[in-house]
């Protein structure tokens, strides 16, 4: 139970920041999904019903001490994995990929879930090994613990949300005082065997485990109008994203009065690319505002990280930060064109169901170690 | 020290945290920096591309197919209408574009507030918004051609011919035809794959669904046709400038039915006339269901339900005004009785009993029993009149309660079941090209207990909730001494309710004699859709194969080739001896032969053209019906005897006898297909005969 004492504690920025968010993510999805429904609010009305059971997510997460997340983290751990081989044995297909569950009329997507698990489980993995992260081999063990799970989520194939986990690891290793040095070289060394297999891959034709448009979509970006169609195959997403950014100019076009959102130019305009239609019809200054609230909600998480009461909360509200963080930079940065088209959504503002409950549900994570941080003395 | 423990992970943690929000800021600087490059240095640029995106695909409507009756008559078609639309244009120019149109239409109705108020809520802003729709008639295109004549003061404004479905015979065969509409959100998800746009319609109910359209690996096939396009270029407000590339639609299938328009049109004629006659004698009656089966194929020729649907109205919008025409809870004019509905088939269910007996081996023909009017034995149901000795051939042509019980009783009521079931009573008949049959209810013992069984359970859970709700509340008063009497006397009550539980279980999952009797005169539990019974006929007729029934002959493109063919399929070929088929035939000749109870209605019939039928007066099983007074009329029969052709059968709610309701029906169907000269109805109501 969350007895008063503990509500004194709550972050009002943190809390404010994610209503901003929320309640201009409706008017911007009531804009953006106008067109592609017979009922123009059926998108609207869906997703506000979304987010009612995701603050229902969000107080069921702030109800129980997080302290008993660490006690269950091995089935939470094996209870994630049974959820993704599960998906790929009765899951539903939709563009190519296996990435559902049905449950009834309820459509559930577990690779959602597996952010959490893996969150929560990290958390309480890189607390027991806390200072003993200082070489190759002392790695070795927290990077198994997200392959498993990365493993089921790339064979769906659902490469965003593989690369999401990596992003969780290193982000909370970095904050669980593992060598940065070591971290740095890492990552260099993943981005240029990455960068090289992807060369080979187009130029010498090297074989790799990924379907040809998800590699296409990688490497696109650089130059979208160079992808074989004069800018209307791979590129053409992020061609039609950035002329509906830039063309919003300094004020924007105004809600509804999006040419390249309502004439349809732009495809996946409410889910994907909701970026591009907050950035054409509200305009530059708007936009940075957006920009600001959801580096607000990431700094008041890091705040309630420094205030935790151990070192599992801190990791706990570090790993949702890292999430968040990496979700802000692909998305926002696919739809300005300096990231890949990865497929990744923009919590909290994106149309989706299972996305937005698990994103509501991870901040529910953050807000309960924030009720129960460290006793100030006196 | 476990203070200063703490304090170290607490430090490194403070100092990780720093790291991570410059790198945060880094992040969002860079997005924030880019999106400055776009949005406030590039603008221009972006801003002249995006005005520049102007090729624009606009989809056109594919003609709908035409469905026709089986000699080519139209049964559905469209017609084109004109559509009204006004684009996107610049405010200033809007105020005078909409008092001008509005002036031009002289619609009382269509104001320029109202039209401005039409702009205003178009979800699609970008999209024309459908001011008004003309039909292309003379008025019609008067007002066109004022429009055209003011084209250059109306900036905007477009007309465009689109296609609306019409059905030139009204509610003729409404229910079976179905209609089209505005397709929904939840059909938009569920045919996904089918490329359907927004503003498409599509089939709702019956033949308009049933051949809408499908994709048989790569062949597309169906009334809905494919939509071409036209590429367009146009300018910032979406209007056009020149025509591009156009890819012209394709038409959709045009669907030949198995109908007879001829047939139809008397078949509902003579519905419509003695529901008439039905209502004036009980005030609930307006009501009926009818099936006309060809015996040697199963192809439906005539097939109605009252009262009528008349699709126009789904599709022209005079539904709004019809709402309470079609909301009438008792009526339901949408339910189509002859498929959905199903009902007590009351005496048509004696021939069914009669081959039951007979094939049973306990039975012969000549067998005869003693009907006294009667009760015939504790538990049977009186006969309604004293018929004397009886035979299989006067106790058909009578009616004759008595003897089909004793007949049932001596069939059995496993035979009973098996014959009826092979004749295809109790289960959708399979009907090809008709949707959502009704299953009915064919009673067997098995049936019952599972019936029964949840019934009776169902009554004593809330006997036993309510009592031991009443002595909690009694015991939560009671005192110590008090409570041990009432402890005891809880425990009294129970052991009794559960004796009655028993005793109750036992009787009314069992199946009694009475079960059987009520069952082999066709009242008790059956429940059939007039699609079963005619089937039924039609099988017992043509010698014993049950035939799948279609509705749908044949499927053809625009451009005349065949593209799907319905054929004849056989379901089953009953079990049962040929004499015996045979013999309860002419029992059934015996029905409409002097002395039958429909003896007076095929009089005028020539010889080569007998009619073997049964009638039907079967209580209707609804709450709040009188059991003495409420009854349906049912009518079956086949035709010519000698070799049969045909088969019907019908119902008319609440008309009492079946002879002078649905056997009127008949008797008008039989005289249309034999070409016979019809006898007024009035004549025979005079020397009608009832059952």
């Amino acid at each position: 139970m969350v007895g008063r004492r503990l509500w004194r504690n709550l972050d009002y920025p943190f809390i404010g920041s994610i209503i901003a968010i929320l309640a201009l993510s409706l008017v911007v999805l009531n804009s953006a999904a106008a067109g592609i429904s017979a009922d123009p609010d059926y998108y609207v009305k869906r997703q506000f019903l979304w987010i009612i059971l995701g603050f229902g997510a969000m107080l069921a997460a702030i109800k129980v001490d997080y302290q008993v997340l660490r006690r269950y983290h091995l089935p939470i751990y094996l209870f994630n994995l049974a959820l993704l081989v599960a998906v790929l044995l009765v899951g539903n297909e939709a563009k190519g990929a296996q990435r559902w569950i049905a449950l009834g009329s309820f459509i559930f997507q577990p690779s959602e879930f597996a952010k959490i698990s893996v969150i929560i489980t990290l958390s309480r993995l890189l607390e027991a090994r806390q200072g003993r992260l200082n070489n190759l081999k002392d790695l070795v063990m927290p990077f198994l613990h997200i392959a498993l799970p990365m493993l089921l989520i790339l064979v769906q194939p659902d490469l965003g949300t593989a690369l999401v986990l990596m992003a969780i690891l290193l982000g909370m290793l970095y904050l669980a005082g593992a060598n940065t040095a070591l971290l740095a070289k890492l990552i260099i060394t993943g981005g240029v065997l990455v960068s090289f297999a992807l060369f080979a891959h187009f130029h010498y034709g090297l074989p790799l485990p990924l379907k040809e448009y998800q590699l296409q979509r990688l490497v696109v970006f650089l130059n979208p109008y160079n992808d074989g169609e004069g800018g209307l195959g791979a590129g053409y997403h992020i061609i039609q994203s950035q002329i509906a950014i830039g063309s919003g100019g300094i004020w924007g076009k105004g809600l509804h009065q999006g040419s390249q959102v309502h004439l349809n130019f732009l495809p996946e305009h409410h889910t994907d690319f909701i970026f591009s239609v907050v950035g054409e019809e509200l305009g530059f200054i708007r936009t940075l505002g957006v920009l600001g609230l959801y580096f607000i909600l990431l700094y008041r998480t890091l705040h309630i990280a420094g205030r935790a009461k151990d070192m599992f909360g801190a990791l706990l509200a570090g790993g949702v930060a890292s999430l968040f963080a990496f979700h802000l930079l692909v998305n926002i940065g696919m739809t300005i064109g300096i990231m890949p088209v990865t497929g990744i959504p923009l919590p909290l503002f994106s149309y989706g169901g299972s996305a937005m409950l698990s994103n509501l549900l991870s901040l529910g994570l953050v807000l309960n170690v924030n009720l129960r941080r460290q006793k100030i003395p006196f | 020290m476990a203070g200063r423990e703490k304090e170290a992970w607490r430090g490194k943690l403070k100092s990780r945290l720093t790291g991570f929000t410059v790198a945060l800021t880094f992040i969002f600087s860079v997005l924030a920096t880019r999106l400055f490059y776009l949005q406030v240095v590039s603008a221009e640029e972006f801003a002249k591309q995006s005005s520049e995106n102007s090729i624009r695909i606009i989809p056109i409507e594919a003609r709908r197919g035409d469905i026709f009756d089986r000699q080519g008559n139209l049964l559905a078609t469209s017609k084109p209408v004109f559509a009204i639309s006004l684009a996107n244009i610049p405010d200033k120019e809007l105020d005078a574009t909409v008092n001008k149109l509005a002036a031009l239409l002289g619609d009382p109705l269509l104001t320029p507030e109202s039209v401005r108020e039409k702009i205003k809520t178009n979800p699609r802003r970008y999209e024309p918004v459908i001011i008004k729709r003309i039909p292309a008639d003379a008025e019609g295109m008067a007002a066109i051609t004022r429009l055209e004549e003011h084209r250059l003061e109306l900036p905007g404004v477009n007309i465009t011919t689109e296609p609306l479905r019409f059905y030139p015979h009204g509610s003729l065969a409404g229910h079976i035809l179905g209609y089209v509409g505005q397709i929904t959100q939840k059909e938009l998800e569920e045919r996904k794959a089918d490329n359907y746009r927004l503003t498409a319609k599509i089939g709702k109910t019956g033949i308009e669904r049933y051949l809408e359209y499908d994709n048989q690996g790569g062949e597309e096939i169906g009334l809905r046709g494919k939509d071409g396009a036209q590429q367009v270029e146009v300018n910032a407000y979406n209007r056009k400038i020149r025509d591009l590339v156009t890819i012209p639609p394709r038409p959709g299938d045009n669907v030949i039915l198995t109908l007879d328009l001829g047939l139809q049109q008397t078949l509902e004629q003579a519905m419509d006339e003695v529901i008439q006659q039905a209502k004036k004698n009980n005030p609930k009656a307006g009501a009926g269901a009818a099936v006309v089966i060809d015996v040697k194929t199963g192809a439906i020729l005539a097939i109605a339900s009252k009262p009528n649907l008349n699709p126009n109205d789904f599709v022209d919008g005079s539904f709004e005004k019809k709402q309470n025409y079609y909301n009438d809870i008792h009526l339901m004019p949408g339910f189509n009785r002859a498929v959905q509905g199903t009902y007590p088939p009351g005496s048509t269910f004696k021939p069914i009993t009669a081959m039951a007996a007979l094939s049973s081996g306990n039975v012969l023909p000549e067998d005869s029993v003693l009907c006294s009017g009667g009760y015939w034995r504790p538990g049977g149901i009186t006969c309604w009149q004293s018929h004397g000795r009886v035979d299989l051939e006067r106790a058909m042509a009578t009616s004759c309660n008595t003897y089909f019980q004793w007949a049932g009783e001596q069939a059995g009521i496993k035979k009973i079941v098996e014959v009826a079931r092979q004749f295809g009573l109790g289960q959708p008949t399979g009907a090809l090209g008709i949707l959502g049959e009704a299953s009915g209810i064919l009673p067997s013992p098995d049936w019952k207990r599972e019936v029964a069984a949840a019934e009776v359970n169902r009554r004593y859970q809330s006997l036993r909730e309510g009592l031991e709700k009443k002595y909690n509340t009694l015991l939560s008063k009671a005192s110590p001494t008090e409570r041990e009497r009432l402890l005891r006397a809880k425990e009294q009550e129970l052991s009794y309710l559960e004796a009655q539980y028993r005793i109750d279980y036992n009787f009314e999952t069992g199946w009694h004699p009475f079960d059987t009797y009520n069952t082999s005169i066709g009242q008790g539990s059956n429940n059939y859709t007039m699609l079963q019974l005619a089937n039924y006929v039609a099988t017992l007729a043509n010698g014993g194969t049950r035939w799948r029934p279609y509705i749908v002959e044949k499927v053809i493109s625009a451009r005349g080739e065949i593209k799907q063919e319905f054929r004849p399929e056989v379901m089953e070929k009953v079990q049962i001896a040929p004499e015996i088929m045979a013999a309860v035939r002419k029992s059934m000749l015996a029905v409409t032969q002097p002395g039958g109870t429909a003896s007076f209605l095929f009089n005028n019939f020539p010889p080569y053209i007998r009619v073997a039928a049964k009638t039907g007066t079967a209580q209707t099983g609804r709450g709040g019906d009188d059991p003495d007074k409420d009854y349906h009329g049912l009518f079956i029969a086949f035709a010519p005897y000698d070799d049969p052709q045909i088969a019907f059968a019908g119902v008319i709610e609440y008309a009492r006898h079946g002879g002078d309701s649905a056997g009127l029906v008949a008797k008008a169907v039989l005289e249309k297909y034999f070409g016979l000269t019809p006898t007024g109805q009035r004549e025979l109501l005079d020397g009608r005969a009832v059952e």
